[in-house]
């Protein structure tokens, strides 16, 4: 039974700035919101006719309308200055560890990574027979697959995005990427994971009819496991 | 003595219109356009409402249910698409017709048989439309966005049928908007200036123009589509040399002014009904003007927001972002507007003050997620979740929908002469409030940990706020038939209304009878109540 | 009495050239990328112009029909208009691209730039293409060369089209191609290879962070789409 409510914090710096956004502007908004409809609800117990209440008759103030339409400005400028830091880092892929080339298919997902050998798809695990209700679902329905992206921590890793036939989109959220998977083109951008563990994520734009049905595994494992396992694949697929 | 001469009107003009089928066909009436609009739209709301319950009962549990993905994808797509441009919209548009005229002294639209032609389009545009759902390869199923190249290369045949169709609406729309600009801008009764007419012909006047000037991209958006399909043209294809995100730019330059569309004659129909159950008048009605100027404007600038991961230049998603927030200042002008509208008033709680007030709460909280949908580094998590999907079904069903409920309970007296059933309307109203949260609330958290947006089954941690979802759906759902009884019932009788029908209601409007002749204003009228 | 026969003849001409134009380009689809074509379409668009202006009297139809056809004839126009508009504005890397051009600015030996080459295969498109260099280091203002290698490994002829996309997105302006197997499309029989030359120079003013820049090329099969010619960026 699960009832989380909120964005997860995740496991990079990156999505802990995000998160840290989030509640900020949230918390905003409930102030905001609290205040306005406080005083609406004020109105609406003491302002009534059925109280007795007398209908005043202004209709006009010209000195709160400038207030709460500077005051609300400022607060927009408060919130845009974390959040444009954030954007600033987000967007600086410079001095990375290591690139992965990640191609959306229908409905796929190919890893390559780039300057060795190793690459290979990775498509969804879950069987058949869950998915048309004949057997029960494990835990990981949907959002597991045969071969998971496996992930050095503490490395930048550079992800160079593309798409094979339709636009797709590669998101995990532990991570805080999202990234658009065009024909033709390629997008880049990067995470640096903190910590070791395993991350699922979905396609998330609209690829047809298996759209729901491409999850991303990212296996984040220390730095020695990695390379050993690189090397692992690296070796077989040199032998093949 | 208002009924005398009413009634001697009417009988020097029954002769003077057709009767039985004819008369719906060949109108130039906007009070019978108006109401063949507002039929169109509650049939064109049911059919998009079946599709929803469809996509709720599928979504009700993981696993395949009910309808294939291939199914389901169509469903959500004409869900859309009908929801959007046929039952929102020729709302509005019906709302327009009946009572622009009313409110400005005007004894009908200033181009009555172009207002024919604007709405018998429509019949056949959704006809054409909801008939690809029997096509070979089934109906359009890339989503209401129909983005490139999955609409170009991947889309069935019905494709083409859905392009002709949105053509049609968009004539429509064009046609519909210059009727009511000629109507507004020369046909105001004598001595009512631009500043004295009702607020919702002010917002009616604005998204005309934004009407006017984004109706046309679309239509490029979707003949580009066309070609790109049948004419060898590569717009939205790299190995011709074009780029699926250009789409994207085209689509959005129509689709975020077409949402400020969806909202502005909702603010309108909500500025028409707080002062007048506050029985205080409009606070700030200049400063109204000015903001739906400012939104309308600001909506041109903004469309960038939908595509924040497309993999924009940093400088642009600043850009986008900062404009994007931007737009929150004028509409937290309104809204206090219409709070201070109501502090200190004298207010009475009828159906539509409740709508109204019910807006005021969930249009905000709907704004308030659009805050942060703003933010760009957070829009990366948020984007194509059902974050997404919570935060445009606060604005356009708690929004524009309530505001449309809102606008029927408030109207249907002068329209058809007859009260609502009070009790009933109250009871159609928590039901519809109550359910809307109970559908629409969760999906922030579902969409938050992760659920993304369009997809037919999802991982086990979704179940629980997707169950509660789909109840409140079609609880939803089934309220709004029991709106449908209580709109044929009203229709067929109800105590007697009077012209004012409203005790704190103001305006040429509520000078006519209820209902009003076939032709009113047929002389202009002294304004005695300058509005505003 | 021939006035309103004239409008009508007029009026069916009209309907009658605008199906007959819809029915050519929709069946005959090689005339659609031709140039003498666009020419044809401006200058039919023209010719109706000038018979409206001389047989319609009355000024708002005159003045509407003149309208709908000198947009249509400035639509088609905007074929060649478009040439012109990238050649003197220099966008879509339209400028002078000329190996004197390029060795002109200067080399800054001071920087080094990796550059990465990538391949993508558009829906699963068979050729064999790849990159002899996976990389190269250059210095902005520095002319350098490499090549692709491409075989199309299955038994019927086949035309593609190399699309280049690069990373950074904002490195794209400063990265010009002098010589580019991307610039047309590429025919190979069964079996055939063949070894595709890229030229290429960063311009010196090329920011001072960007360190690494990716050129990726997605290769299309575009054997059975319209395009049969090829469009040179001259």
């Amino acid at each position: 039974m699960s009832l989380t409510i909120n964005m997860p914090v995740g496991v990079t710096d990156m999505s802990h700035h995000v998160h840290q956004l989030h509640m900020i502007i949230f918390w905003i908004c409930v102030a905001i919101g609290i205040i306005v409809f406080g005083l609406m609800f004020y109105a609406i117990i003491f302002h009534r006719k059925a109280a007795g209440h007398q209908a005043a008759k202004f209709h006009e103030h010209t000195q709160v309308e400038i207030l709460w339409t500077i005051i609300p400005f400022l607060i927009l400028v408060a919130m845009a200055i974390p959040a444009t830091m954030t954007l600033f880092k987000m967007d600086d892929v410079s001095d990375s560890y290591m690139t992965i080339k990640i191609t959306g298919y229908m409905w796929r997902w190919h890893y390559e990574y780039v300057g060795t050998n190793v690459a290979y798809m990775s498509e969804l695990a879950t069987p058949y027979e869950q998915t048309i209700n004949r057997a029960p679902k494990d835990e990981y329905y949907l959002r597991e697959v045969d071969k998971p992206l496996v992930l050095p921590v503490g490395k930048k890793i550079r992800l160079l995005m593309t798409g094979n036939d339709v636009i797709h989109s590669w998101w995990v959220s532990d991570l805080a990427v999202k990234k658009d998977a065009i024909p033709g083109f390629i997008n880049e951008t990067w995470t640096l994971i903190n910590q070791p563990g395993i991350y699922r994520g979905q396609c998330a734009e609209l690829c047809g009819a298996r759209h729901g049905f491409m999850p991303i595994v990212v296996h984040a494992v220390s730095e020695e496991e990695f390379k050993t396992w690189l090397k692992a694949q690296e070796l077989a697929n040199k032998r093949s | 003595m208002n009924e005398a001469v009413a009634h001697a009107e009417h009988a020097e003009h029954a002769a003077h219109y057709p009767q039985g089928i004819k008369r719906w066909i060949f109108s130039t009436n906007h009070k019978d356009i108006g109401t063949m609009y507002l039929w169109l739209s509650f049939t064109m709301f049911f059919i998009g409402g079946t599709s929803a319950m469809l996509i709720r009962a599928e979504l009700f549990k993981p696993g395949a249910n009910l309808v294939s993905p291939e199914l389901f994808n169509q469903l959500t797509t004409m869900h859309g698409l009908i929801m959007i441009f046929g039952a929102v919209m020729p709302a509005f548009v019906g709302f327009a017709n009946w009572m622009i005229p009313l409110m400005i002294g005007a004894p009908d639209m200033a181009m009555p048989r172009l207002n024919n032609l604007s709405f018998w389009i429509l019949p056949f545009a959704f006809s054409i439309l909801i008939s690809t759902f029997f096509m070979q390869g089934g109906a359009p199923n890339f989503g209401w966005t129909f983005y490139a190249p999955l609409s170009t290369t991947y889309g069935p045949n019905s494709t083409d049928f859905f392009i002709f169709s949105v053509h049609l609406m968009g004539i429509s729309s064009i046609l519909g908007a210059i009727n009511i600009i000629a109507t507004i801008l020369n046909l105001r009764a004598p001595g009512m200036g631009m500043m004295q007419m009702p607020m919702f012909c002010w917002t009616w006047l604005v998204t005309a123009f934004l009407l006017l000037a984004v109706m046309p991209v679309l239509a490029g958006a979707v003949t580009m589509v066309l070609a790109d399909r049948h004419l060898g043209t590569s717009f939205f294809n790299a190995s011709g040399g074009g780029d699926p995100v250009l789409f994207q730019h085209v689509f959005w330059f129509f689709g975020h002014p077409e949402v400020y569309v969806i909202i502005l004659p909702a603010f309108g129909i909500i500025s028409e009904i707080i002062p007048t159950f506050s029985r205080k008048k409009l606070f700030g009605y200049v400063s109204m003007v000015y903001a739906v100027s400012a939104i309308a404007i600001l909506s041109f600038v903004v469309w960038a927001h939908h595509m924040f991961t497309t993999g924009m230049p940093t400088a642009g998603e600043i850009f986008f972002m900062y404009v994007t927030m931007l737009i929150a200042v004028p509409t937290g002008v309104k809204v206090f507007n219409w709070i201070s509208t109501m502090f200190k008033g004298a207010m009475t709680f009828e159906t539509p003050m409740l709508y109204a007030i019910a807006f005021i709460i969930l249009f905000t909280i709907g704004g308030f997620t659009g805050l942060m949908l703003a933010i760009a580094p957070a829009d990366f998590q948020y984007h194509d979740s059902y974050f997404v999907v919570a935060h445009f079904h606060y604005v356009m069903v708690a929004g524009s929908l309530m505001a449309i409920f809102g606008g029927v309970y408030y109207w249907i007296p002068k329209w058809t002469g007859h009260m609502y059933n009070e009790t009933l309307g109250k009871f159609h109203f928590w039901l519809t409030m109550i359910s809307f949260n109970v559908t629409f609330f969760p999906m922030h958290f579902v969409g938050l940990a992760g659920m993304p947006r369009r997809i037919p089954d999802y991982a086990l941690q979704f179940t629980e706020f997707n169950q509660i979802a789909s109840i409140g759906a079609f609880t939803f759902g089934l309220s709004q038939i029991f709106f449908l009884y209580i709109v044929i019932r009203t229709i067929r009788g109800g105590e007697p209304a009077s012209a004012q029908v409203w005790e704190g209601a103001h305006g040429l409007t509520w000078t006519v009878p209820s209902p009003p002749p076939y032709h009113t204003f047929t002389t202009p009228p002294v304004i005695q109540d300058a509005h505003g | 009495m021939v006035k309103q026969r004239v409008k009508i003849i007029f009026l069916l001409t009209l309907i009658f050239s605008i199906m007959a134009f819809t029915y050519v380009i929709t069946t005959y689809p090689s005339l659609k990328a031709n140039d003498r074509f666009v020419g044809y379409a401006i200058l039919f668009n023209v010719l109706i112009c000038i018979l409206i202006a001389f047989f319609v009297q009355q000024k708002l139809l005159r003045n509407m029909c003149l309208t709908i056809f000198g947009m249509g004839a400035f639509a088609f126009a905007l074929v060649p208009l478009y040439d012109v508009f990238c050649e003197t504005t220099g966008l879509n890397g339209k400028l002078d691209l000329s190996v004197k051009a390029a060795t002109s600015q200067g080399v800054d030996l001071s920087r080094q730039v990796t550059v990465e080459f990538l391949v993508n295969h558009n829906n699963q498109m068979p050729w064999e293409f790849r990159p002899k260099n996976n990389a190269l280091i250059v210095h902005p203002g520095e002319l350098a060369s490499t090549a692709y290698y491409a075989k199309n490994p299955t038994s019927r002829t086949m035309l593609a089209q190399a699309v280049p996309s690069i990373s950074p997105s904002r490195a794209s302006r400063y990265f010009k191609k002098v010589e580019c197997f991307c610039f047309s499309q590429q025919k190979l029989g069964p079996g055939e290879f063949v070894h595709l030359g890229l030229r290429f120079y960063l311009s010196s003013d090329l920011p001072k962070d960007v360190q690494r820049i990716t050129l990726a090329y997605t290769i299309f099969d575009v054997t059975n789409t319209i395009m049969q010619e090829t469009h040179g960026h001259e």
